[in-house]
């Protein structure tokens, strides 16, 4: 545990044990109550057909146990100002686009979304503007402009170690760890101007999240977590403060977000080990994933930028001493985000067994 | 021709003679004033000529000096407490004169009023409050701990933090803004027990003056508040000493010649026990079935020790040495033991020592340099220290196969600040219309934000790891220099002003920085009783103080300006009118206006944990501005005492250069920002053995932060599940009232008198809030719900003085 770990930790008991001493009360809240307002999320892929979903924001006291989307809602998409039509809609219930009950049950606000899908293939460089209405809502409008990709991008992978614990008993399966180190050679083609990327990971299909399981279909793994970390400057950008373990690594977030700002114009080498942990079948010889690299617009830059501390902050006693975030978005007169990224990724593939 | 040009010569000679006389007539009276038991020199005591009626106040050392014209004069000399003397001589050249009065706490009301001919409504300095230490004693507080900052925040114009805190805000400007000096040195961390507390121990200080505006040119470095705190010298006479024994702390002051007449001394000791209370919980936890803990202890308390030598060399020389050294600390001890003799054996330990504290020391040399020229000369050292050392080691045996595994691991942290200062000030006195008072400073600053060195070894059969390593070494070396001037000047009976310069400049890694601050304070005697006055400061800082904004922390770091992180400015103006009442009641009301710049916050998401190498990255810079206007009415002597104070305030900041945006650059009320707050404060004693005080304050709420509306995410992947839309400070806590009572008995015995006081802090019980979050009832239903840390809370304490 590093030392600013340590001290956190002190003074939440310390904290804590003055809170023993103390009472709690429920409070009625007499400020105004704020109205809620139309949400549009929207990540505009170049080489993917564009798609948005629309809910609606709740008042924070609301006991909400499930919110219908807004009734008539309207929507419009247009690219490079021409309106795109044939626009589908369905129901979108959060949690479900990940197929099973773990997410719903985790879910903050259990909104009906309403998912637009359009047959268009959006590009890089298309402006892509969406508009929402609702009658009772103020109406609101979000747009992006799909990104160039103007970084060459090269991976390179190799193995550094791998051990297999044979002590798990049952159905063949061993856990398996595997440490692999990871070159992303990036060179940026567009100097002058301030370029934002997203690094993720990102299973193949043979692969499950962690900690979930099809039922009566089984799959060759069982559990498995796969963690980056990286100690390159570029990723001391982010808001979000990274874990620095006690051997000086440092673990990357979901959203490993950084710019140009170091390499503009010029090469750059990022350096990653990926550890893997795995719950694996000895039927699985291979185990693959996807690095990717995405370059994002200004606007969904930003919004990851802000999005993890949001959600930190959300626990007051926890991060009390945290200043509070205010997650980024374009959307006027609402919230979310609408915004663009391209994408590259690598293929990684290590035996198993 | 000739003859023309005699007679001119005649009279110009005849013109000069007859100006000498004039000339020839000034006399300047010098000394000091004292107390006539103890010989402890009384600060701000004044010295009148009612023939004249010219007049000064004795500075921080008890010194005065007043140029008259030769001739009969009638001196009233004067102090509250104390009882007035008159002393008719005639002044035929430059004289010492020292006097020495009597106290008298049961002074009659008429004599009261004469005292008052130069109190607050003369002096050309407003925003200024003087508290009496007695005064300051009798307030109920906390555990029964009294405290000279907590008595402070119920002055108007200054805001306390969270509830319980020793954190002051004064006129909107936030906790490092403010100077506190101990015997004219800096005291960087004020704060015991996360604030709870405050490091001043009243039994060691003999004079307390806030200043909120108008600040004298002599002072700099901060924004927006100086509280300047004098120690005790010492009884020159006798022994004497106060002892009392309270729920969580204790404390003992002692003082007394040691060179009667010559060489004094004042030690004062207060340390907590709340470790020793803590032990019986700590044994029975150990004692629990489900735990293995072989042995625990666990403890937190703090200390402050305060000495002072006061050496009177003769009567133009004096050398003071004053000492402070404070510390707080927790520390933990856990051992483990699980065994099966059979099978394994598992042995745990852990020992933590985490300690934070200041050490002050003063060497002071006063001299009469001539009976207009007054010299105090020093060298101080002040430093705040914060470590943190942990131990930890496990062995782990299995005996069949044997094998054996162990860990040990040690994790240091250090954060430090040092300055060492020398020191120049003077006092001149041409004449009974100016006061000068001219000097400068030089001050080294050494930080060391951040040391943290971690040594890992693990070790089995198979298996041998071993780190070690020191790393985020940063030392910054700065130079601090202070040149100020200012002039006391008397325009006439009605006009009198303070007129000043301060000059200071910044050196730190290759960055330079500089300022010229005028100050300007003026006062207009409308009548006898009424004042008018007006003040002008602008004021910088080149110290910022990296703390989470809603509690005191060990851990806030103090920093400096760097090449991007300019010195904190401000701009502050004041009107006000003071008024003497009859019955010794004084009623002022003052608004003021101030402009801050290059204030600090930390960023969005940012949390004061974390490397200081990139303190820099976690901080953005921006603005803010207060308004407010402030009453007082208050009496200071009397069996009764007290006062009302009432402030309306507003408080604002906004953040918005590109990339530093807080609040996406909008405009947002500061965190203590409170529009209304009231404090009623009530000492009487109804006989010689039985006081009673009490408090109450009211405050409309705090502000904080609130996602008032929560929508989806754009990805859901069960980390990010909620969004809560916010704006900073955009909710008000409930407002805060409450009432703290003290009863003091006093039994006069044979060899002193002993004391019994009961206080109890928030009397009525009120619940204020400390913290608010979001909750679910027993239906589901989610609610708001607020946490209060301080209920109802008795105490006792027993104080023997003789």
């Amino acid at each position: 545990m590093s030392t600013n770990r340590l001290i956190e930790t002190a003074l939440r008991y310390l904290l804590a044990a003055l809170c023993c001493g103390a009472c709690t009360k429920d409070v009625a809240f007499r400020d105004k109550e704020t109205d809620p307002v139309l949400v549009v999320n929207s990540i505009v892929t170049a080489g993917e057909a564009v798609c948005f979903s629309v809910s609606k924001s709740v008042f924070f006291l609301e006991d909400v146990t499930n919110t219908s989307a807004p009734e008539g809602l309207e929507a419009s998409l247009f690219v490079n100002g021409v309106e795109i039509t044939g626009l589908t809609v369905e129901d979108d219930t959060v949690g479900q686009v990940y197929g099973n009950d773990y997410y719903d049950s985790y879910s903050g606000i259990p909104v009906i979304h309403k998912l637009f899908r359009s047959a268009y293939v959006a590009k890089e460089g298309d402006e892509v503007r969406i508009k929402v209405s609702a009658p009772g809502f103020a109406p609101v409008e979000g747009s992006c402009t799909l990104p160039t990709f103007q970084t060459q991008f090269e991976i390179q992978h190799s193995l550094v170690s791998t051990d297999i614990d044979t002590s798990y008993a049952g159905d063949s399966t061993y856990w398996v760890s595997a440490e692999i180190a990871v070159k992303i050679q990036l060179t940026d083609l567009h100097p002058g101007s301030r370029d934002y990327y997203l690094l993720q990971l990102h299973p193949s299909s043979s692969v499950i999240r962690e900690g979930s399981y099809e039922h009566g279909d089984y799959k060759p793994t069982l559990y498995w977590n796969l963690n980056a970390y990286s100690n390159d400057p570029v990723f001391q950008q982010m808001r979000s403060p990274l874990e620095t373990e006690l051997d000086g690594e440092s673990a990357l977030p979901d959203h490993a977000i950084f710019t140009d700002l170091l390499f503009d114009g010029k090469s750059h080498t990022l350096n990653i080990t990926l550890k893997f942990l795995g719950l694996l079948a000895d039927t699985m010889n291979n185990v693959d994933f996807d690095v990717e690299i995405r370059q994002l617009d200004r606007n969904l830059y930003q919004y990851y930028n802000t999005c993890d501390g949001n959600n930190g902050w959300l626990d007051e006693i926890g991060y009390f001493f945290r200043e509070p975030v205010q997650t980024f978005s374009n959307i006027s007169q609402g919230y979310g985000i609408v915004g663009a990224s391209s994408r590259k990724s690598g293929h990684v593939r290590f035996k198993a067994f | 021709m000739k003859h023309h040009l005699f007679c001119r010569w005649l009279i110009a000679v005849g013109l000069v003679l007859a100006s000498l006389p004039a000339l020839a007539q000034r006399r300047t009276l010098s000394g000091y004033v004292m107390d006539a038991a103890s010989k402890e020199t009384l600060i701000g005591a004044t010295v009148y000529d009612k023939n004249s009626g010219k007049g000064c106040a004795t500075n921080s050392y008890g010194f005065y000096t007043l140029t008259l014209n030769q001739g009969p004069v009638e001196l009233q000399v004067s102090y509250v407490g104390y009882t007035q003397q008159t002393h008719t001589i005639n002044l035929k050249e430059n004289q010492s004169l020292n006097f020495a009065l009597e106290a008298n706490t049961t002074l009659e009301e008429v004599v009261v009023e004469a005292q008052r001919a130069t109190v607050s409504a003369r002096s050309p300095q407003m925003s200024v409050v003087e508290l009496p230490v007695q005064q300051i004693k009798s307030i109920p507080t906390l555990f029964g701990e009294t405290d000279v900052l907590k008595a402070i925040q119920l002055l108007p114009g200054v805001q306390n933090g969270s509830e319980g805190s020793a954190g002051m805000y004064v006129r909107g400007g936030g906790p490092d803004e403010n100077l506190l000096l101990l015997d004219g040195v800096p005291v960087y961390n004020v704060n015991h027990a996360l604030g709870f507390f405050s490091v001043f121990n009243p039994d060691a200080l003999k004079n307390v003056t806030l200043y909120k505006g108008s600040f004298p040119a002599h002072f700099g470095g901060r924004l927006s508040s100086v509280v300047d705190i004098r120690m005790k010298e010492g009884n020159m006479r006798e022994h004497h000493g106060n002892a009392s024994v309270g729920v969580i702390s204790s404390k003992i002051n002692l003082e007394g010649p040691i060179v009667k007449d010559k060489l004094s001394f004042n030690l004062s000791f207060r340390r907590t026990y709340s470790d020793l209370l803590m032990k019986p919980f700590v044994w029975a936890a150990t004692k629990m079935e489900d735990m293995d803990m072989e042995k625990a202890s666990f403890g937190y308390y703090f200390y402050d020790l305060n000495a002072k030598f006061n050496w009177k060399i003769s009567d133009k020389d004096r050398v003071y040495l004053s000492l402070y050294s404070g510390d707080d600390a927790v520390y933990a001890k856990i051992r483990y033991k699980d065994i099966d003799n059979q099978n394994y054996k598992d042995e745990e330990s852990f020992r933590l020592k985490w300690k934070w504290g200041n050490k002050v020391a003063a060497l002071r040399w006063n001299r009469l340099l001539t009976p207009k020229l007054f010299m105090d000369a020093s060298m101080n050292y002040t430093q705040y220290r914060h470590s943190l050392g942990v131990t930890a080691n496990s062995t782990s045996i299995t005996y069949k196969p044997y094998s054996k595994s162990t860990e040990d691991l040690e994790m240091r942290y250090l954060s430090s600040i040092h300055d060492a200062t020398g020191r120049m000030d003077f006092t001149y006195n041409p004449n009974h219309r100016h006061d000068i008072r001219f000097g400068g400073a030089y001050t080294y600053h050494f930080f060391r934000p951040e040391t943290q060195s971690f040594a890992m070894e693990e070790k089995d059969e198979d298996y041998h790891n071993k780190v070690d390593t020191t790393f985020n070494v940063s030392k910054i070396g700065a130079h601090e220099t202070v040149l100020y001037l200012e002039d006391d000047i008397r325009l006439n009976e009605r006009f009198k002003m303070n007129a000043g310069l301060h000059y200071s400049t910044f050196s730190v890694q290759q960055t330079f920085y500089q300022s010229l601050q005028p100050r300007l304070s003026m006062r207009m005697l409308v009548t006898k009783r009424f004042s008018i006055k007006a003040g002008y400061a602008y004021m910088q800082q080149y110290l910022h103080l990296l703390s989470n904004s809603s509690v005191s922390l060990p851990t806030d770091l103090w920093v400096p300006v760097t090449a991007r992180i300019e010195p904190m400015k401000a701009h502050q103006v004041s009107l006000g009118g003071f008024y003497e009442l009859p019955k010794g009641f004084d009623f002022s009301v003052e608004g003021y206006g101030k402009r801050m710049d290059n204030l600090l916050e930390y960023r969005d998401g940012s949390s004061f944990f974390g490397s200081s190498e990139s303190w820099e990255s976690k901080i953005c810079t921006g603005k803010g501005w207060s308004y407010g206007i402030e009453f007082l009415l208050q009496r200071s002597f009397g069996s009764t005492t007290g006062w009302v104070a009432y402030t309306w305030a507003h408080a604002k900041r906004q953040f918005d250069r590109e990339g530093e945006e807080i609040n996406d650059g909008k405009v947002f009320p500061a965190k203590y920002d409170r529009r209304h707050d009231i404090s009623l404060t009530l000492q009487h004693s109804f006989s010689e053995n039985f006081d009673f005080s009490a408090t109450w304050v009211f405050s409309t709420g705090n502000c904080g932060t609130l996602g008032m509306q929560l929508y989806a995410p754009l990805e859901n992947d069960g980390y990010n599940t909620t969004i809560a839309a916010i704006e900073r400070n955009n909710f008000r806590f409930a407002n805060y009232h409450r009432l703290d009572v003290s009863f003091s008995w006093h039994k006069l015995l044979r060899h002193g008198t002993s004391t019994w006081n009961l206080s109890i802090y928030n009397a009525y019980a009120h619940n204020n809030p400390f913290l608010v979050y979001t909750d679910y009832d027993q239906k589901g239903h989610k609610h708001l719900k607020q946490l209060c840390i301080f209920p109802f809370i008795p105490s006792l304490s027993y104080s023997f003085k003789f």
